[in-house]
């Protein structure tokens, strides 16, 4: 455990001036003001925000945030972070290092969470900014503010969802990442996934097993889509422990040329 | 030399001993049946031409690749069994060092420092060491390639280790990159008492430190031993150019000489004292073969170098 803690510092340190590290702010934040954008241009009965137009907000954000952003940035955040090896070659001085090459894989896995986690933290302050802000701008007048419904609670219940359900395609493109050294793999694999989430997002069966669409079933108070949260949960642990364990025993045979 | 000359009261003890080392890269053979003894305080020189199987062995050492077949030991431990342990005792560059290059100096060296477990204050050690206490706080990418080896050095060193195994590590200096590489090196060895283990494709590079050297061509060890041992092979022999060398061979050899090597109108010929020109000039010219040079050669140590290589190719 002490260890992999060890691990998880380091990470951290590479994480210094990169734009791995930047992007974890610039890609919710640019969803948020997205959807300000989206949200302010459109005919209030139209949207619903005349009668809520927090619910609104959070559900245009979130929907905007699992179908557009969340499958690229995942592919785009891991590539990075695996370059920051594959790019010097680190893995020759890594694994001349007293430490076991599973916890190397391990580390970089939760950084990954982290960083989608954080995104998502942001993602939801970024909602309550953008709220307060079209307010105290009095940007729309015929926009209602009063409570929200579904309420505040399962509005953060649903953004947890989504980040515990984006674990599968998090442990997906780590694997890719990981494995092979190419940019454009790993990049190919998440535009792959945001194409399949576009057209595949209401396929009740798809959502509930295709790593990329598993987060939009979180959505289901704001954007009725039926399938439960049990199968896409299931889903994404499986694909969160076999990718992990897969990955950490190929790190560990790889040969370092 | 002083007494405390690396290697010099050599006990025997390898800190570095394979046998049978072997490994394939598809049909190429990297690496065929090496069997190293790298005694503990030498300064061992690895020594091959590009692509001989230098960085295959030393990838094999630090475990960056599996073998095919054969056993590693080092400092005692077997590898693979004590992985962890023994990594925990050595440093080692691999080619170019790797380094991140958003990061600074000292960050580099921050996160070897925290895997290996060790305190601050052994950052500013080793950065003493190898004199880049001020340059430690800049962007790694702005460093020149003597710096990079230098930290590349250090990162080396930071787990105080027993042995050191520096692949190349000359390699893009410039001559005083170089002398400042060799006088840390010796420093090391002679004061730190460390084994280094160096590879390197030029003798002349590492012929002032190295205390035994090793040869690979072509993925097999063709000699290892202490560089005296290496200089016994330094036969000198007499370089004639006449022009009938077919006769001059039969002459010479009716007369007891060995004929080591004709090539065109030159003839190799071995030497047992500095009379032999003397006497195989008036031999030629009895036999009425003119003679337009004849000297008497002792190979130098590179060259003997270059024979050896040659003749595993």
């Amino acid at each position: 455990m002490k260890i992999l803690t060890v691990a998880l510092q380091v990470e951290l340190i590479k994480l210094r001036r990169t734009l791995a590290f930047w992007l974890m702010l610039i890609a919710p934040l640019s969803i948020v003001g997205l959807t300000v954008l989206f949200d302010i241009r459109l005919a209030a009965d139209v949207s619903g925000a005349d009668r809520d137009a927090w619910s609104t907000l959070i559900r245009d954000t979130l929907g905007f945030w699992v179908v557009l952003m969340l499958p690229l940035f995942i592919a785009l955040e891991s590539a990075l972070l695996a370059q920051l090896e594959h790019g010097q070659n680190m893995w020759k001085h890594l694994f001349a290092l007293p430490i076991p090459r599973w916890t190397v894989y391990t580390a970089k896995l939760l950084i990954s969470i982290l960083i989608v986690g954080m995104a998502t933290v942001f993602l939801f302050l970024g909602v309550l900014g953008a709220g307060g802000l079209i307010q105290a701008l009095h940007l729309r007048t015929d926009f209602h503010w009063g409570p929200p419904d579904p309420s505040w609670a399962t509005a953060l219940r649903t953004t947890g969802l989504v980040f515990l359900l984006s674990w599968g395609m998090i442990a997906l493109q780590t694997y890719v990442s990981m494995r092979w050294s190419s940019f454009t793999v790993t990049l190919g694999v998440g535009i792959m996934g945001s194409i399949a989430t576009f057209i595949f997002v209401r396929s009740l069966t798809l959502a509930a097993v295709l790593p990329w669409l598993l987060p939009f079933n979180a959505l289901d108070p704001y954007i009725k889509q039926g399938a439960g949260l049990v199968a896409p949960l299931m889903a994404s642990s499986i694909f969160t422990i076999v990718l992990t364990v897969l990955g950490a025993w190929d790190l560990s045979r790889k040969d370092i040329l | 030399m002083p007494n405390n000359r690396p290697g010099s009261d050599l006990t025997m003890i390898s800190a570095i001993q394979t046998s049978d080392l072997t490994r394939h890269f598809r049909e190429v053979k990297a690496v065929d049946h090496i069997a190293l003894q790298v005694p503990q305080g030498s300064i061992f020189g690895f020594l091959g031409p590009n692509g001989a199987g230098k960085t295959t062995t030393i990838r094999l050492l630090l475990r960056l690749i599996r073998a095919d077949k054969g056993t590693i030991r080092i400092l005692d431990l077997e590898m693979p069994k004590n992985r962890q342990l023994i990594l925990q005792k050595i440093g080692a560059l691999v080619e170019l060092p790797s380094l991140y290059p958003h990061l600074t100096g000292y960050e580099n060296l921050d996160i070897t420092r925290r895997i290996l477990g060790r305190d601050r204050q052994q950052i500013a050690n080793v950065l003493k060491i190898v004199g880049m206490e001020k340059e430690a706080r800049r962007l790694v990418r702005a460093y020149s390639l003597g710096m990079r080896q230098r930290l590349g050095l250090a990162l080396a060193l930071l787990g105080d280790p027993e042995l050191l195994i520096l692949d190349e590590p000359m390699n893009g200096l410039d001559p005083a990159g170089i002398k400042e590489m060799r006088a840390l090196i010796k420093h090391l060895a002679y004061d730190r008492g460390i084994t280094i283990f160096l590879s390197s494709h030029l003798l002349s590079e590492v012929e002032q430190i190295a205390t035994h050297v090793g040869i690979v061509a072509n993925g097999t060890l063709i000699f290892q031993g202490t560089l005296d041992s290496l200089r016994t092979g330094q036969a000198p022999y007499i370089r004639i150019e006449i022009d009938r060398p077919a006769s001059a061979a039969q002459v010479l050899s009716a007369r007891g000489y060995t004929v080591m090597s004709s090539q065109g109108s030159t003839l190799h010929i071995s030497s047992e004292s500095e009379m032999s020109t003397a006497r195989i000039t008036s031999l030629l010219i009895e036999n009425q073969i003119a003679v337009s040079h004849i000297s008497r050669v002792v190979p130098s140590l590179e060259e003997l170098f270059t024979n050896l290589t040659a003749g595993g190719k």
